[in-house]
This record gives structure tokens, C-alpha cells and sequence, in this order.
């Protein structure tokens, strides 16, 4: 447990899948050096496979006892999607020079390798049946859990959670990448990078935090739907909507790992009748969204509806005016100079390293 | 072009900036998809919905912003104008209607003549006098009178003054040959029309309960600030000026503002950059009609009888009848040209009959010349490609359409040398200029009369002269606009509309915020959301119409030959034998076709084109999601892979656009079973305001072909 | 935390070496000699100079004692060890049925590594990454081709050190790894690189992991240790550890005593988790520790999870004290030599 914990809240009514996070966060971070199948920040369609593929089950976190289960490490073309070029130069200018192409000629601009999978295959499929058909969208980070499966799993204490914010992060110069923290994480978001053979993950842009700014996924959501801030601190977005108004809930909690991502549940439009009248049922099953969110979830629908409701007769709800998200100085709850008072000096002491190491050029460097 | 718009209103482009549905109580989106077309914008939605206003999403499919609406309607594709026409019955039969406001904005009070179905004109009662103003029955005085405010009359305003325009009844007028002219009023024409369109009744075209229909009338009509939204998607079908028609009337007869088509700005001053002679502005839709061929393809999947039972005329009427606009010069059709420069149009990839139209132009093409950031399917077609530098690498500043109050500056960034050969689009116009400037007087040409175009000089009429000698001053306005940034600043300091920016601060910024003066119909406030048509509410000014109002009743001879005088409905054209409505609505992956064979956007996609399949439809084919598939007709086929969607209607198979023709096998892309379409109504010209200019011309229709799709 | 660290020259060094707490002094290690060529040493690992020379088996353990315990049988590595007065080579060869050459996603490859004990304050470091205040230094073999110089302190503080020379050759042929190791016997040029001086025997072990059965990390195979000998003279003084104990009441003192209630090994029809799993503890250690591991739990705690406690800022190990006399001591440690 760290001393104080930052904390993301998205609210999946203003989800409208376009992926600006996911390209926030790719732009900034994973498109390049081994990291172009990774996405620390994706969007996927819910009921749906997900990304990784069926990650929901693929094991990890702790069983009811505690203890930390190993699942399985995601296949890379199959559960995460190779991340495909295209042939721009063979399909497109293959005949530069001669006579312009006959219409047939020339291969289609195509993935060089078709593709198995990918970060957002099942986008807007969902589940049901016409017109009763549902789905929404689920944005997905690191949740820099206060019990990370991860750390527990990595027998070098290779990943360490930072006192000051709980970000979770992977000591790059610890990590030989064995993979059992991969294989740990029940949201499988740490991902094994093949050129530098370590484990990398979302960082929660904590060179932004430091400064006051809110992660790249966040700051950059058009549809306004994420809130950052210390859970304790009762005047920032975050406690209100996790701990005051308790509309927030943790995904797949009983995965053991005490998530600090928190979600507002979808609302739906009603189900329609057979002569296609709206019935008074929402067309996301309660349980779908159980199942993910926790047993609480009809009654934050409940509360959603009623506080809208206040708000339409021209009441007050700080529920709401938290929700609509005014202002960014108001979603994200940041300050730069917590970090100059805060921020350790000395670097954190685990287990030592043996004391000599090697840089990568072969030159010895003592130890911190 | 928003046609339905342009009919009632005068202009296309008309509603609110995307931040007033922050303010709406209860907003109604139709055929349209904010959560994947307005990506920057959506949240006002869910914003207003936490707010307390209620959501409902007309659509065929259960489409990505229906998921968080208070109410999906789902609605057969193309039957729409059948639901605008139900929800203006429902108004009007329980007396939702807004008497006032429909007597001073709309021409729903014009005397229309019962004889034979024609507004009631000057002309009618005094010989030889204007033909553009019309008449009231005015109750307070009990006998017609002439109303202010059309285009003819002197008065300039919608100010009624005494007047009380009856909205019901009949009575008798003399013509100026003594004789009884029969008149009732529009209002009495648009009920009795509308009264055709019980929901009972429509539920067979629409599929739509009429409890559903009852219900949406009463709740618009009763709401403090509702909204109607509309998407481009409902003018890709033949009705769909029809359907926007009648939700105008829905909107007007509830007196709520009108219906919303995506606002435009008024960006006035830039008229220094045109040339001051008029242009040879050719029709988009009429244009690429004739120059695709595109009637062979129409002809051939429209032949039979479906055609002539939904639109009233058989499918060679069409034909004529396109043949007719461009002989009435109703739309400005200047031939095939045998040299093209193409910019900023990717028209390979877009126009219908994707394959068919290709081979048409080319064959008639001498020389194309495109002028392109990347290798679209259309450079891949060029005899020679200009390399021109990108967004991130020139100035440019972007006004029109207006979603909201924010110009965005393109910025290049400092010190960046231009990729290859490259240069700004600017440059290469003011390079062709002067090359075409040199090359004309080596041949001893200076200047070539335009016959097709005439000015007056005192007494005679002389034909418009094209200045070739002077062609590269005129074009740099005497040498003041040599660069991309000369053209950015110039716009800076002449356009009211974007004062007072500084050409540094926009730069840091990388957008200015429209002043006042944007606003076309309405100021621009500084601290509240766009809404059109103050001026005419308000201020009484009126409407770029015929009839100074709202128009409601178009009596070109065509309209009232296929009996649309005033909103009514008409069933999609799609042809019975095929068995699937083929719709493409606008994808969420480019900007068109811009940005859509991106790397890491088709990433976030299957990589490849694929179609959207309803469950029923593919089990019955034995398609599973992921499969080859050939979507086909008699007009043309193409290949991609299938994807499964329960969001889906049976019945339609769904396709997101502007994939490029070149990630297809064999180039042909997925408008090549599209037939080529026009709507009848698009093809009136030469009345009131339906004349052509950049408030008139017709749409290519993408929505109203039908396909069948098989494993492949 | 560091403690000295200083390399021990001399004959003194493999005297001075005795298991922690040996009750008896310096214990003999199994001995590996290595031979002394004249000419030009053998090449690559196909060499057939290498089939020459005399080899030892050496036999390999699953790691039990940590979770994730290797799920593999014991397996027999064949080593020959030649040096020219100037430079060691080892060949280690063992059986994989699959080539496993690449890392990735959820991919290891095959590995091969050569541990070696450094000078600690008269103790062997523990086998498994030595122990804090004693630690190895290590040649890592992986086959996608790279070697690496290593140095650990115990489990979890394995780290990467300035290359001391060491090279490395693989290959794969017909289900056999062949490997070769090569490296100055001078070049030693920090505390943490071998020493591998022909005055003194060094004490070295062997691990390996099956790339294709995911092993990586404790999931490993591995030798106790042995004593390799430059010197044939060296050589000549071991002999084999005599262990006076009657292993068979050893087997039921393990019930009486308690030992079945935390330790899995063959013959408990439990399988408890409390404390390291036995199953291969005669196979990877020698007496000396076994014995010290029995009267002083403290002394070495493994980082399983729960086998420590921490009582007053010390690190206890939960096995409580053995109440038992030396000859019961011996008779346990005689049965725990025979798990393997």
C-alpha cells in the first residue's frame, strides 16, 4: 500500500469509442521500439473478446484464499493482433514510370500479413439479438491496483509502487523478463517488449503527474469522460464519485487486486417489444454489467437516473455537474508542487542488486 | 447539399453550433451518428443528457451513439420522409401546432389556387405584374391581401402589421380576366397531404409503431428547447429532400426553430479572392451525371416497374428530365472538359458506379493532372501527379461548416523544408498561372471571350473575357498573395468574421475564435451557443426564399407534376431484386477517404474493407464473421470480408465509407454495384430560390441501391 | 549491506571452504578435472576434439524449493572441462527434443548457465544464486546466441556485471545441446567474475532450462555443487563424502519428527506448501548443508512465501528448532541424500 493514491474514474455514458485515447497514448509511448503491439490505453467493445483476446479469461490475480493464480501469457498474433504494415510502395507505386496501371494489376494495399486478431476486432458488435442488440464501450488502462498481481508475481521485486501516488511501475533495470508478471495480471495489461526483452506497461504518464498534467489518454479523451486525482482528496472528482456518491466501481474486483481505475456503469435505451414498442427494461442485461462491475450496479444505474431526473426539474446535483465535466481543471485534480515536497530523493531500496553491474556499453556503475 | 433545407429555408446549411445542444431539453438525432461523425462535439450530448435532457436516435441500425440515447427507433432504410410526413399528422391532428409563429415565418398562410394547385401570384390578378408576390386571406379586413417579405414585394420584412393571415379556409379571388380563382391556403394543402400519413398507416413503410410516432410528436412539441438533428446520410436517398422538407415542417409547425443540417458560417469579405467576373461554376451532382455515364447504370438496375410505382415518372423520364435541367441551364453544365485539374477531391474513390464512372472519364480525359498529398485512388489515375505539402506543412485556415466557433490554423512548423518536390497548393496554382500566362502569349493569346457568360458595358452586352496575359497578377491580387502565409494573413486582415486574430497569436494557438460578424443569420455571441435564424425570428428579416418565409409550397411545374407541392413521402427506390438495401454510412476512420489507409488506423480495424452483415442475413447464406464475401448486383461487384453485426437491420447490408478503391481486388471499390440515381425533385431549377449556386444543387445518392452477398 | 567481498588466492581458498556450519570442516565436493592439453584446445561445440576427452555426468535437479518449481525430470549433463595453462573450455551437452532459439511474447529460449562460487567468509554460497554475504558469479548462455556475465547474492538479486571475457558457442543437433564455453583463465578483473586460478579446485555448478516448456527464471534444472580441478593434483585429494546415517530411519524420523507436515517429498502422501518441496534436495545439496539447514533454519531463508517471519526487524525462518541427537540428525540427512 502506498501513502497516498492516485486514481482514474471513467464514465462509460460519455464513451463514444473513438479511440483518441488509444492514439494518445500509442503516439506518445508505444509506437516504436518493440512496443507497436502494445496498447497500455485500448477500447474495446463490451460483451466482446477484448483485447488481448478473451483476456477475462486468461487467469491471474488471487483466488479466494489470496493466493496468486499464474494465467496464461497472450499469443501475440492470436490473442493481441501482429501489428500489420501495409506494402504502400508495392501496391501504390509499383508501376512508376510505365503505362498507367491496368485496372486489375496491381495487389491491393493489404496488411503484408493478414491479420488474426487486433486491438479492436469486435468493435460495435456487442451481444443480443435485432433489435435488442447491445453493447458499449470499455476504455482500459493499467489500474495500478493498491494489491498488484504483478509485483507479488515478480521474484526480483522488479515492480515497485511508488509511496507517493501508487502508480505502479516495472524497474527496467530489474526486469530480466521472465514473464510471471504477465502472466499474472488478470487484465493482462503488462506486456513483454521482444527487442529489450523486459516488461513495460502503462506508466500512468507519471512524467506528466509530476508536472501537474493529467495522462495523455485523459487529457486528450474528447468525449470528456475521465476524472484524476488522489482518492483522498474530498475535494477532487475522484473521491466524489468513488467514495461520496459511490457511483464509481472498480472492474472485475474480485480479481483480488484492488483496481484504481474506477468505471461508471452504462445506462441503456429500453429494450423494444415484439410490435417494437419501447419496453420499461434497459437493454444492457443487469447482469452483464454485474458481472463486470460488482453487485452494486442497479443501484448506481438508479441513482444515475434519479439525480438526472433532479437536474431536469431544475434542482442541484453534484453528481451530475461532476459527470458533465465543466472544466479540465476540474476532471483532473493535480498538483505539480505535491511532487516537489513529496518525491523521495533516494532511490527505493528493495532487495539490493548485487553491488557491481555492467552499463550497456560494458562499463562497471555502482550502485545507488 | 441539404436540398430539404435549401427548399425551406433557402439555404443548406442551417440549425445551431454543436454546443447548443448543451442547452436543448430534448434532442432528436436522425439518421445521423455524432458519436462517430462529431467526435470532438459528443459530449455536449451526454453532457445535456446528465443535465436531464432526454436523447432519442432515428437510425436503421443500432448505431454507436444510439448506445447511450434514452430511445433507438429503429426505421427502415430510406422510409423517412413516411415518418416526417406521420410526426407532422400527429401535430397537426391534435392541434400541437404553433399558430403564431407559423402565421409570421412560414408561407403556410399563401393562397394557393384550387384550379390547378399554383401559389397565387400578382401576375394572376393584375396582367403583366410580378410573379413573386403572393397573398393571404386576411381575416381582418376578409378579403386577400398581399404579404411583405417575398421576393417581390418592396416591404422587406415579415412584420405583419394588421394583417391576420387566415391558416383554414376556401374562398374565391378575381383574375385579371374577371374570372373566380378557387383558393385555399398552404396549410390547408400540407393537412390534407399529411393527413394521408396516420402512423398507422406509415408503420408499414417505416416499421415504426404508432404509439412510437404519437409519442416522439407529442414530446418534441411539448419540449422547452428540443432539437432535430439531421444527418448528410438522409440525402442519399432519392426521398431524402422530401424527409428533411418535412421535418422542417415539424419543426416550424411545433414553432421550434428549425431543423438542424450542420449551420454555416458567414465568412464575407473573401469575395476579393474570386476572380470579380462570374465563373463556370458547374453542377457537382448534374456534372458528374453526364460526365460518368452515369444513366447506363441507372437504367439498367432501376429498369422495371418498382421505379415508376414509388417516384410517379417511369426510369427514361429521369433521364430526360436530367437532359432537360441541363438545356434549361437550371444547373450550369459547361460540357466534358478534355483537360482536368483535380485538388482536394478524391472522385475516384467517391462517385457512384465506382468502376463504370472511372472508365467513362478517362476515356473522355486527355490530361489529368491531380495536385495530392499521398497516392489516392484517384493520383493513381493522374497522367501527372503535383506533390502537394500536407496539412502540417503549409498555412491554411479552415472556416466553413460550422460545428462550432473554432477556425483552425494549419501551422507549418518552423524551419521545415518541404518532402521532395513538394509545394503548397498555393504556389502550385500560382506557378500554373504564370506558366499558363507564358504559354498564352507565346501563342499571341491574351484574352478568350466566354460566350456562355455576358456583362454590360452602358448600352451593349459584351461576353466575359478569361484574361489568360493577366491570368498570375490577377491570381496574386497584383502580386500581394505570392504565399501560402500571404493568403492566411490577407484572410486574417479582410474577413470580418475572424477579427481582430493576429497572425502570431492564431499561430500559437493554432485556432482563432470566430467574431460576431460569423454568424450568417444570427450573431455570433461570444458566450452562447449559434442559433440560426435570429434575424428572421426576431428582427422580421426574410428568408433567402421565394416567399420571404419558411417555404412549405414549391410549385415548379415538376414538383406539382409529381405531386410534391408541399412535404409528402415516397418509398425507397431500392429494386426488388435484390434483396438487400445497401447503406454506407460515414466512417468513423478518416476524414473521407483522408487518413483511412493509415498504418495505425486500420489497425484499429480488420486491416481490410469489410461489410456488415445482420445475423439472419449471413446464417441464411452461411456466412460466418470473418469470411471472403462478394457483394454484388447488375451493376457491379466487389470483394471484402464479412463482419457480424447484431446492430443490424435484416434486410440491409451496411457498409462504412470512403474505404480507398485501391484495398479492393482489382481496384474495384465498394461503390461499383452502386447505381447511378438522381432524385427528381434535385432536378428543378429556374424557380424562386431553387436556382443553381452554392445554396442549389442536387446530390449523387449512394443509399438506394440494392445488392445481394454471397461467400466467396 | 555489502560485506567483503575480497577474491582468496591459494590452496587456502578450497580449505578454507566448508559448508555453513559443517560439523566436521571442509567437506569434499564430487570433483570435475579438467584436462590439461598441450596442443590447441578443442573448437566449437561439434568439435569432435571434445569426444577425447573424458566427461563427467552431472546431474541436474528441478528447483522445488521456490514457487514456480520446475514440472521436469531430472536430467544428465555430460561436461568436459580442457584448458591450455591460458585458457578454459568447458563443453556441456545435454538432451532437449526441441530447439527453443528465440525470446518473445510468452517465449523462452533454451539456456544454459555455469555458476561459480566466489570467495565468502569460509562458507559455500548457497547453490540456488548463493546467499547474502556469499555470492557466485555467472556465465549466462541463452540460444539466441548471447552470453552473459552475471553476478547474484541470492535469489532475486541476480545482476548483469562488466563482461569478463567469457564466450560462448551453441548448437543444437538431433535433440542434443552442445555447448561451449571459453574463457581467459587470467581475466578475472572484478570481484564478482570467476576466478579461475589452476592453484586451487573452484566450486561450480550447472543449470539448465527447457526454453520450449516455458522454463525461465527458478523454473530450472540444476546441479549441486561440484569441484572443478585445473590442477590434477587437486584432483587426486577428493574423494567421495561418506554420510554415516541409516537413511531408512532417517525416512521415519521425517514423520515423527514433523518434517511431513511442511516439506513435500516422495513418500509424504501429503503435499504441503509450507516449506520447500524436498523432492530433489539429495540430489542438489551437499551433506554439509543438509545439516545446517536442520540445526540453523535461520541461516539461509529461502524467498518462498510464508517460510519467514519477521520478528523484531529479524528475518526468522517458521521451521521451529529440531529437537533430535547427532545421530538422528545423521540418519535424516542420510534418507534426504537419497531424493533425487
Amino acid at each position: 500500500m502506498s501513502k497516498r493514491q492516485l486514481a482514474m474514474v471513467m464514465d462509460l455514458n460519455k464513451c463514444i469509442g473513438c479511440q483518441t485515447c488509444t492514439m494518445a497514448c500509442k503516439t506518445q509511448w508505444t509506437n516504436r521500439n518493440g512496443r507497436d503491439y502494445m496498447y497500455w490505453n485500448n477500447v474495446e467493445t463490451q460483451p466482446g473478446r477484448g483485447y488481448p483476446r478473451d483476456w477475462r479469461r486468461a487467469g491471474g490475480g488471487f483466488d479466494d484464499a489470496g493466493a496468486l493464480t499464474r494465467g496464461r501469457v497472450p499469443d501475440l498474433a492470436r490473442d493481441y493482433g501482429a501489428p500489420f504494415d501495409l506494402d504502400y510502395e508495392r501496391a501504390l507505386n509499383a508501376d512508376a514510370g510505365h503505362a498507367p496501371p491496368a485496372f486489375a494489376a496491381p495487389p491491393p494495399l493489404a496488411p503484408t500479413a493478414p491479420p488474426a486478431y487486433g486491438p479492436n476486432w469486435d468493435e460495435d458488435q456487442g451481444a443480443g439479438d435485432y433489435p435488442n442488440a447491445y453493447y458499449f464501450y470499455l476504455p482500459r488502462i493499467c489500474n495500478h491496483c493498491s494489491n498488484p498481481a504483478c509485483l507479488a508475481a515478480c521474484p526480483r521485486k522488479a515492480i515497485y509502487k511508488r509511496e507517493e501516488d501508487g502508480i505502479v511501475l516495472v524497474d527496467q533495470s530489474r526486469c530480466r523478463g521472465y514473464q510471471h508478471c504477465i502472466e499474472a495480471c488478470p487484465y493482462k495489461k503488462v506486456y513483454f517488449n521482444p527487442q529489450f526483452n523486459r516488461s513495460e506497461k502503462c506508466i500512468f504518464c507519471y512524467p506528466r503527474v509530476e508536472q501537474g498534467r493529467a495522462p495523455a489518454c485523459a487529457h486528450q479523451c474528447v468525449g470528456r469522460i475521465r476524472f484524476v486525482g488522489f482518492l483522498d482528496d474530498e475535494d477532487g472528482p475522484v473521491f466524489k464519485l468513488v467514495t461520496k456518491w459511490q457511483a464509481a466501481l472498480p472492474l472485475h474486483a474480485e480479481f483480488g487486486t484492488r483496481p484504481n481505475v474506477y468505471y461508471v456503469p452504462p445506462l441503456s435505451p429500453p429494450r423494444l417489444d415484439a410490435e417494437g414498442r419501447p419496453t420499461g427494461e434497459r437493454r444492457i442485461p443487469d447482469a452483464v454489467l454485474v458481472e463486470r462491475f460488482g453487485p452494486r450496479v442497479p443501484e448506481v444505474l438508479a441513482l444515475l437516473e434519479a439525480e438526472r431526473e433532479r437536474k431536469r426539474r431544475g434542482e442541484r446535483s453534484e453528481l451530475m455537474d461532476t459527470l458533465i465535466a465543466y472544466r479540465h481543471a476540474e476532471m483532473f485534480k493535480l498538483d505539480a508542487a505535491y511532487y516537489g515536497a513529496a518525491k523521495p530523493k533516494a532511490a527505493r531500496r528493495v532487495i539490493p542488486i548485487v553491488a557491481e553491474r555492467a552499463r550497456p556499453d560494458g562499463a562497471p556503475e555502482t550502485e545507488a | 447539399m441539404f436540398t430539404g433545407a435549401s427548399l425551406a429555408y433557402g439555404i443548406p446549411n442551417v440549425g445551431t453550433s454543436l454546443d447548443a445542444w448543451f442547452e436543448m431539453d430534448y434532442i432528436v438525432l436522425w439518421g445521423f451518428n455524432p458519436n462517430v461523425t462529431r467526435i470532438p462535439d459528443a459530449h455536449y450530448l451526454w453532457e445535456a443528457k446528465w443535465r436531464g435532457a432526454k436523447v432519442v436516435v432515428i437510425a436503421p441500425d443500432y448505431n454507436p451513439t444510439a448506445i447511450h440515447a434514452d430511445l433507438w427507433i429503429p426505421i427502415r432504410p430510406g422510409t423517412d420522409s413516411f415518418l416526417a410526413l406521420s410526426l407532422v399528422h400527429v401535430v397537426l391532428e391534435e392541434n400541437l401546432y404553433q399558430e403564431e409563429f407559423i402565421r409570421e415565418q412560414t408561407d403556410l398562410p399563401f393562397l394557393v389556387r384550387e384550379d390547378d394547385g399554383r401559389l397565387l401570384r400578382l401576375a394572376d390578378l393584375r396582367k403583366g405584374s410580378r410573379d413573386d408576390v403572393f397573398f393571404c386571406w386576411d381575416e381582418a379586413s376578409g378579403k386577400h391581401a398581399a404579404l411583405p417579405g417575398s421576393q417581390g414585394h418592396f416591404r422587406k420584412t415579415l412584420r405583419l402589421g394588421t394583417l391576420r393571415p387566415a391558416l383554414t379556409g376556401r374562398w374565391q379571388v378575381t383574375g385579371h380576366d374577371g374570372r373566380a380563382i378557387p383558393v385555399t391556403t398552404a396549410f390547408e394543402r400540407v393537412r390534407a397531404e399529411a393527413a394521408k400519413f396516420a402512423p398507422e398507416r406509415t408503420q408499414a413503410h417505416t416499421g415504426i409503431h404508432p404509439e412510437v410516432v404519437r409519442r416522439l410528436a407529442r414530446e418534441y412539441a411539448a419540449a422547452h428547447d428540443p432539437g432535430l438533428t439531421i444527418g448528410f446520410s438522409l440525402h442519399k436517398y432519392a426521398w431524402g429532400i422530401l424527409a428533411c422538407w418535412g421535418q422542417a415542417l415539424f419543426c416550424a409547425l411545433t414553432g421550434h426553430d428549425v431543423v438542424d443540417t450542420e449551420h454555416q458560417w458567414s465568412l464575407g469579405g473573401i469575395g476579393p479572392l474570386s476572380s470579380p467576373k462570374p465563373a463556370r461554376f458547374g453542377s457537382g451532382f448534374l456534372g458528374e451525371w453526364f460526365a460518368g455515364k452515369m444513366w447506363e447504370t441507372f437504367l439498367r438496375h432501376y429498369a422495371g416497374k418498382a421505379f415508376a410505382e414509388r417516384s410517379g415518372i417511369a426510369p427514361e423520364e429521369l433521364v430526360r428530365l436530367a437532359e432537360h435541367a441541363r438545356e434549361e441551364k437550371w444547373f450550369a453544365h459547361h460540357g466534358e472538359p478534355k483537360v482536368r485539374l483535380l485538388f482536394a477531391d478524391n472522385t475516384f474513390r467517391r462517385n457512384k458506379s465506382s468502376v463504370h464512372y472511372r472508365k467513362a472519364v478517362l476515356d473522355a480525359t486527355e490530361l489529368l493532372v491531380n495536385a495530392n498529398v499521398r497516392m489516392d485512388s484517384s493520383a493513381e489515375l493522374a497522367d501527372y501527379v503535383l506533390p502537394a505539402a500536407s496539412h502540417y506543412e503549409t498555412w491554411d485556415i479552415r472556416g466553413e461548416v460550422g460545428y462550432h466557433r473554432f477556425a483552425n490554423l494549419a501551422v507549418p512548423a518552423p524551419g521545415l523544408a518541404p518532402v521532395g518536390e513538394a509545394k503548397t497548393e498555393w504556389e502550385i496554382c500560382r506557378l500554373l498561372a504564370e506558366h499558363i500566362a507564358a504559354a498564352a502569349k507565346r501563342r499571341g493569346i491574351d484574352r478568350v471571350a466566354d460566350p456562355e457568360f455576358t456583362v454590360t458595358r452602358g448600352e451593349a452586352k459584351e461576353p466575359v473575357t478569361r484574361d489568360l496575359d493577366t491570368l498570375a497578377d490577377d491570381f496574386t491580387l497584383q502580386g500581394k498573395l505570392a504565399t501560402d502565409k500571404d493568403v492566411v494573413q490577407w484572410l486574417l486582415d479582410n474577413v470580418p468574421a475572424f477579427r481582430p486574430w493576429k497572425l502570431t497569436d492564431a499561430a500559437e494557438r493554432g485556432f482563432i475564435v470566430l467574431g460576431s460578424e460569423a454568424g450568417l443569420t444570427s450573431p455570433l455571441y461570444a458566450d452562447r451557443p449559434y442559433r440560426s435564424f435570429e434575424e428572421q425570428f426576431y428582427l422580421k428579416r426574410p428568408y433567402p426564399t421565394l416567399s420571404g418565409r419558411q417555404q412549405f409550397y414549391v410549385d415548379h411545374a415538376l414538383y406539382l407534376r409529381l405531386g410534391c407541392a408541399c412535404p409528402t413521402a415516397r418509398a425507397p427506390l431500392h429494386p426488388p431484386k435484390f434483396p438487400l438495401a445497401f447503406y454506407s454510412p460515414h466512417t468513423r476512420w478518416g476524414i473521407h477517404s483522408t487518413w483511412r489507409t493509415s498504418k495505425l488506423m486500420l489497425r484499429m480495424q480488420r486491416g481490410v474493407p469489410h461489410v456488415n452483415l445482420s445475423r439472419a442475413d449471413a446464417a441464411r447464406r452461411g456466412i460466418r464473421d470473418g469470411d471472403r464475401v462478394r457483394v454484388f448486383n447488375d451493376v457491379g461487384a466487389f470483394y471484402a470480408r464479412a463482419k457480424i453485426l447484431p446492430a443490424l437491420q435484416p434486410g440491409t447490408l451496411m457498409m462504412d465509407h470512403a474505404w480507398e478503391p485501391h484495398q479492393f481486388a482489382g481496384r474495384a471499390g465498394m461503390d461499383t454495384p452502386v447505381a447511378g440515381l438522381l432524385s427528381p425533385l434535385e432536378l428543378a431549377g429556374g424557380w424562386g430560390h431553387l436556382r443553381f449556386g452554392a445554396e442549389w444543387d442536387g446530390n449523387q445518392l449512394a443509399n438506394e441501391s440494392a445488392v445481394d452477398v454471397e461467400r466467396a | 549491506m555489502r560485506a567483503a567481498l575480497r577474491a582468496r588466492a591459494g590452496a587456502a581458498f578450497l580449505a578454507a571452504l566448508a559448508f555453513p556450519g559443517a560439523l566436521s570442516g571442509a567437506e569434499p565436493l564430487p570433483t570435475i578435472a579438467a584436462t590439461r592439453v598441450a596442443g590447441p584446445l578443442p573448437g566449437g561445440p561439434r568439435d569432435p576434439g571434445w569426444g577425447k576427452l573424458a566427461s563427467v555426468e552431472v546431474t541436474l535437479y528441478p528447483q522445488a524449493a521456490v514457487a514456480p518449481a520446475a514440472r521436469a525430470r531430472p536430467l544428465a549433463l555430460a561436461l568436459r572441462a580442457a584448458h591450455d595453462g591460458r585458457t578454459l573450455a568447458l563443453q556441456l551437452a545435454w538432451r532437449d527434443a526441441t530447439r527453443s532459439r528465440t525470446r518473445g511474447i510468452g517465449a523462452f529460449a533454451d539456456a544454459l548457465a555455469v555458476q561459480w562460487a566466489l570467495g565468502g567468509e569460509s562458507e559455500l554460497p548457497y547453490v540456488g544464486m548463493g546467499h547474502r554475504g556469499h555470492p557466485v558469479a555467472l556465465w549466462f548462455w541463452r540460444a539466441d546466441g548471447t552470453v552473459e556475465t552475471l553476478a547474484a547474492e541470492g535469489f532475486g538479486t541476480l545482476s548483469a556485471q562488466r563482461a569478463d571475457g567469457v564466450q560462448a558457442e551453441g548448437a543444437w543437433h538431433d535433440g542434443h545441446w552442445q555447448v561451449v564455453l571459453r574463457r581467459a583463465l587470467d581475466s578475472a578483473a572484478s570481484p564478482l567474475h570467476a576466478r579461475l586460478a589452476p592453484d586451487a579446485a573452484v566450486p561450480v555448478a550447472v543449470a539448465i532450462w527447457d526454453g520450449g516448456a516455458q522454463e525461465r527464471d527458478g523454473t530450472k534444472r540444476l546441479s549441486g555443487w561440484h569441484a572443478l580441478a585445473l590442477d590434477p593434483a587437486h584432483a587426486a585429494r577428493a574423494a567421495a563424502s561418506r554420510v554415516a546415517g541409516n537413511a531408512a530411519n532417517g525416512k521415519r524420523l521425517m514423520t515423527v519428527k514433523g518434517c511431513v507436515a511442511c516439506h513435500a517429498f516422495p513418500g509424504n502422501p501429503a503435499r504441503p506448501t509450507l516449506g520447500p518441496d524436498l523432492s530433489f534436495a539429495g540430489g542438489i545439496h551437499a551433506p554439509g548443508y543438509l545439516r545446517e539447514a536442520l540445526s540453523a533454519p535461520d541461516k539461509i531463508i529461502l524467498p518462498g512465501k510464508g517460510y519467514a517471519t519477521a520478528e523484531g526487524g529479524t528475518r526468522r525462518s517458521i521451521m521451529p528448532p529440531l529437537e533430535a541427537s547427532a545421530a538422528e540428525r545423521e540418519d535424516l540427512v542420510a534418507f534426504l541424500l537419497t531424493l533425487k
